[in-house]
């Protein structure tokens, strides 16, 4: 009978490790394992490290490792089936819960968007990766793990950019556009190459290629130019900067013959605090709080932004503006132009900064001449 | 236990140790029936155990015992309690409730599977 030293002890278990056994509580079977082999058949005043050298070859064919990984293969297929019925009913659950969202949506109900934002986050977070999970565990071919982990993580990804862009979160245009490479230049040479050289999945490969491809083009038609984005921007940039010289020339005149009245409210007030909220939406799209003359050389451009994305702070203060000429609406509206009631800026939650400007532009305008 | 273990060695007419292969399907039931009978066991005392019982034709390897113990672990069907023997830790596996009920199930199911296999091979029955 051989006792093992502590050191003895460490040893085997540092070898365990070595050896790829990383589980801890597969390392203390094993451990206790080879110390009872060890104990019982070695003499007394045997060789430790042969003997032990010996024995740990006989627990394996190829490798210790291979314990480990059937522990947790059987781990996983105990919770193949769970997987399976989480799978199917977050899949049918996040459709469900799509199509209701937008119903809702085109309805006008509330409660919408936040269908919609459950139901694509369960479809890309839940639903997409259990498929690839167990669709990884069901092949063996590294090809085609290789090709549908990168299709649902571009799935994953063109949902989600989706979902940002509906919600005006950033990066979603970016999302999107990843994935659409990913598909083009990854994807599909992997699934192709490996589908056509098969007989059986040959007709089937070049279709679904082919739906694919075109699939990913109609999505990039759907996208607008960068050079189109521009342009865009640039005549809303020159429409807002034509309004905004003759706003300050007409405000010249009407300072000039403007007399308070008892009980009116203070006009020009409201149009230098009105002049402070345009402000800061500028500042906020181009960096500055005063559009220059020679913005188009600057590419001081009125990007395709949206109010609600201005930084917490500014964005108070934006609010804080909107309710209380909401709240002035009465007097601020009396006379001859009546812009409030029809201002996407003053009526809906949020709206792009440039039209957001825009209707300030006709606030003001209504200011001057009511 | 012994005998259903004495069945599987008869219906397969082979006088040195079995494959792999063919245990690993009945390992499960193999562990839990030796779990029933001894209350409290730990890995390498079951290997012994088995083996002694078999006349050595049945040698459970490290590589499988350890992944169906732990599998069964999961299951919730044996539970373990640990205990220091010097500066190591010994795990000692016994049956939980549902494994005490659900060991009764799967005899059955390895009974009648044997009883299948041995009018499908059309094999006489023999003694160890």
């Amino acid at each position: 009978m051989y006792t093992l030293t502590d050191t003895q002890l460490d040893f085997i278990r540092l070898d365990l490790r070595a050896r790829g056994i990383g589980r801890i509580e597969l390392q203390d079977d094993l451990l206790d394992h080879v110390c009872c082999i060890i104990e019982r058949n070695l003499e007394a005043d045997g060789d430790f490290e042969d003997y032990y050298a010996q024995v740990i070859t006989t627990f394996y064919q190829d490798e210790l490792a291979e314990i480990e990984k059937e522990t947790i293969q059987l781990l996983t297929f105990k919770n193949y089936y769970a997987m399976k019925n989480t799978m199917i009913r977050s899949g049918s659950f996040a459709t469900l819960l799509l199509v209701m969202g937008l119903v809702f949506k085109f309805m006008h109900w509330p409660g919408a968007s936040m269908m919609l934002v459950v139901s694509i986050l369960l479809f890309s977070l839940l639903f997409l990766p259990l498929v690839f999970i167990l669709k990884a565990k069901d092949t063996a071919a590294p090809t085609v793990k290789l090709s549908s982990g990168i299709g649902i993580a571009a799935g994953m990804s063109i949902s989600l950019g989706i979902l940002f862009k509906v919600m005006h979160w950033p990066y979603a245009n970016m999302l999107v556009v990843c994935a659409l490479l990913a598909i083009v230049f990854l994807f599909l040479p992997i699934y192709f190459f490996t589908g056509f050289r098969n007989p059986d999945t040959k007709v089937n490969t070049i279709v679904s290629t082919i739906v694919i491809v075109v699939g990913c083009g109609m999505l990039i038609t759907l996208v607008r130019s960068p050079r189109a984005t521009t342009e865009e921007a640039l005549s809303y940039t020159s429409l807002y900067y034509g309004y905004e010289q003759q706003l300050s020339a007409l405000a010249k005149i009407q300072v000039a013959d403007t007399v308070s009245t008892e009980g009116e409210i203070d006009r020009l007030a409201w149009f230098e605090k009105t002049n402070s909220v345009k402000e800061l939406l500028l500042k906020h799209t181009i960096g500055m709080a005063q559009l220059p003359a020679d913005f188009e050389s600057n590419q001081l451009l009125i990007e395709d932004n949206w109010v609600n994305e201005l930084p917490e702070t500014e964005l108070k203060l934006v609010d804080s503006f909107k309710k209380e000429v909401l709240s002035n609406r009465d007097k601020l509206s009396k006379g001859e132009f009546e812009v409030l009631s029809n201002s996407s800026f003053f009526k809906a939650k949020d709206c792009r900064i440039r039209e957001a400007l825009l209707c300030l532009n006709q606030f003001q305008l209504s200011l001057l001449l009511n | 236990m012994h005998n259903i273990l004495m069945y599987i060695c008869v219906i397969l007419t082979n006088n040195s140790m079995y494959s792999t292969e063919l245990i690993k399907g009945t390992l499960k039931t193999i562990v839990l029936k030796q779990l029933e009978q001894n209350k409290r066991m730990y890995g390498y005392e079951i290997t012994q155990r088995v083996k002694e019982l078999t006349a050595n034709r049945i040698q459970i390897t490290e590589g499988a015992l350890y992944p169906t113990l732990h599998a069964l672990e999961a299951e919730g069907l044996v539970v373990t309690e640990s205990e220091y023997i010097g500066k190591r830790l010994r795990k000692y596996y016994s049956l939980s409730n549902s494994g005490q009920k659900k060991i009764e199930e799967k005899l059955n199911e390895l009974a009648e599977f044997m009883e299948t296999l041995r009018f499908l091979l059309d094999l006489k029955p023999q003694t160890l």
